[in-house]
């Protein structure tokens, strides 16, 4: 039997909740653990046990509806769609925010008490696991 | 002793048993609230324990005292009385044992987990469940209606050990009538709450045993509602047979009972912290009020029952709902029996 995905969030952080919830499914997603074709929970169940408004968590849906990530059914929930993976290039003449957006993250976890040391080993040992 | 008051003081016993026993039924909490391990077996969690104790010893031995000696024209009267005297001295021991246990309470946290299936989504199908036990009062209340002349002025009840009627009722509307009337109007509610609470609560699922608890019990109105109308239409069972059948019912609903009872305590002490709410949204440990929380449902401190979310308006809805029901089956009732 598979164990089911589950994502957490934090309500005592300063991120907001639908932003945390955003981007603990986009994880899901990206590693493939949720699946084109997969049902998400309502959004009124997720709000349930995630302790959040219902508004949250549809305004977490929308926007990951809006990167491709799910289709929203009337009524019946959230599904996992098939997403095609824009063609960013490798070109440094690119714009890509990545480097901007990864120094907000950092700069966010050591604004929440998180030590330094502590993300610099995570991202080492995330960047060993891309490189495999 | 009277059979009657024999009744009486094993139910009040059951009742100060039940009581004194509170503080041991969670494994992880202290009068509802989550402390740490070394805390709730420690010297302090001993000391909160014991002033609950003290609290309620002598309301335990003034009520037994008042079951034994209350004269038996006022034993219902003294009884009730007793009751909720009792209750209320157990509600403010417990209030004042949940002030003291906070100050050992865990460091809230906001971590908060859920699953990413579906599976949760077709909960509300579980409706098909009270159907059947829906179905035989229904179906009892048609057998009278199209046999209704068949049924004789003065139908036998009751019958001793040897078999002879000790018992009889006369035919009337409301006899015959009322008991899978109300029976199903009960099962209606037990649906209705086995649905709310899968709608509106974390953690629940078809198989818990707060639905489980519903189901049974609706089986159990089923089966009561229509026993009248069924003996007033059918010859008695041979007392040989009748007996033991309706033994061996009572044994497994109460083995079932039992079970439920058991999964709900396997629950409440199961790994991690459950249905995890702030013990500073609990007030006297009894009460939840949380207007940020969507749940209309949550899990008590202790044991694995439901308590309504009372910042939550849908929860004061459903109370209202809850209310008025009860209402239209009591005018209902004294319509009937007018």
């Amino acid at each position: 039997m598979t164990q089911p995905t589950t994502i957490s969030i934090d309500l005592s952080s300063s991120v907001p909740a639908y932003r945390q919830i955003v981007d603990a499914m986009r994880v899901q997603l990206v590693e493939e653990r949720l699946k084109p074709g997969q049902m998400l929970p309502t959004v009124r169940r997720l709000a349930m046990e995630l302790g959040v408004h219902f508004n949250t968590v549809a305004q977490a849906y929308r926007e990951l509806a809006g990167e491709g990530w799910l289709d929203l059914k009337h009524g019946r929930g959230a599904m996992v769609i098939q997403r095609e993976t824009p063609d960013k290039g490798n070109s440094s003449e690119t714009p890509n925010p990545f480097g901007e957006r990864l120094r907000e993250l950092v700069a966010q976890m050591r604004a929440d008490g998180v030590d330094a040391l502590r993300i610099a080993s995570e991202l080492k040992s995330f960047a060993q696991e891309l490189e495999k | 002793m009277t059979s009657i008051r024999m009744f009486v003081l094993a139910y009040m016993i059951f009742l100060i048993l039940t009581e004194h026993a509170l503080p041991y039924l969670h494994g992880k909490r202290l009068f509802g609230v989550l402390v740490p391990g070394q805390i709730r077996y420690g010297a302090e969690g001993a000391a909160v324990i014991r002033r609950y104790e003290r609290h309620l010893l002598p309301w335990s031995i003034a009520c037994l005292i008042a079951m034994i000696f209350v004269p038996i024209a006022w034993i219902y009267l003294g009884a009730g009385a007793a009751m909720i005297v009792y209750l209320i001295a157990t509600l403010r021991g417990f209030a004042v044992a949940n002030a003291s246990a906070k100050k050992f309470a865990v460091a809230s946290h906001g971590i908060r987990t859920a699953n990413l299936t579906d599976a949760d989504n077709d909960n509300q199908r579980i409706g098909w469940r009270f159907l059947l036990p829906l179905a035989v009062p229904c179906a009892a209340a048609l057998d009278v209606y199209l046999h209704w002349q068949q049924i004789p002025e003065r139908y036998a009840i009751h019958w001793a050990h040897d078999g002879t009627t000790n018992g009889w009722a006369t035919k009337t509307f409301a006899g015959l009538y009322a008991p899978p009337l109300f029976g199903a109007l009960i099962i209606v509610f037990l649906a209705g709450i086995s649905l709310s609470i899968l709608h509106g609560s974390r953690r629940s699922s078809p198989t818990s045993p707060a639905i489980s608890l519903c189901t049974l019990f609706a089986y159990m109105v089923a089966f009561g509602s229509s026993l009248t109308p069924f003996i007033a239409l059918h010859p008695p069972l041979p007392y040989a047979v009748f007996s033991p059948l309706f033994a061996s019912l009572i044994v497994v609903s109460l083995l079932m009972l039992v079970r439920i009872f058991y999964r709900m305590f396997k629950t409440a002490n199961e790994p991690g912290d459950g249905d995890y709410t702030a013990p500073e949204y609990w007030r006297g440990g009894m009460v939840y009020y949380n207007p940020d929380d969507p749940a209309i449902y949550v899990q008590t401190p202790v044991g694995g029952f439901y308590t309504l979310n009372f910042g939550n308006r849908a929860s004061w809805f459903l109370l209202a709902r809850i209310v008025l029901y009860m209402t239209g089956m009591a005018v209902l009732a004294h319509a009937l029996w007018r």
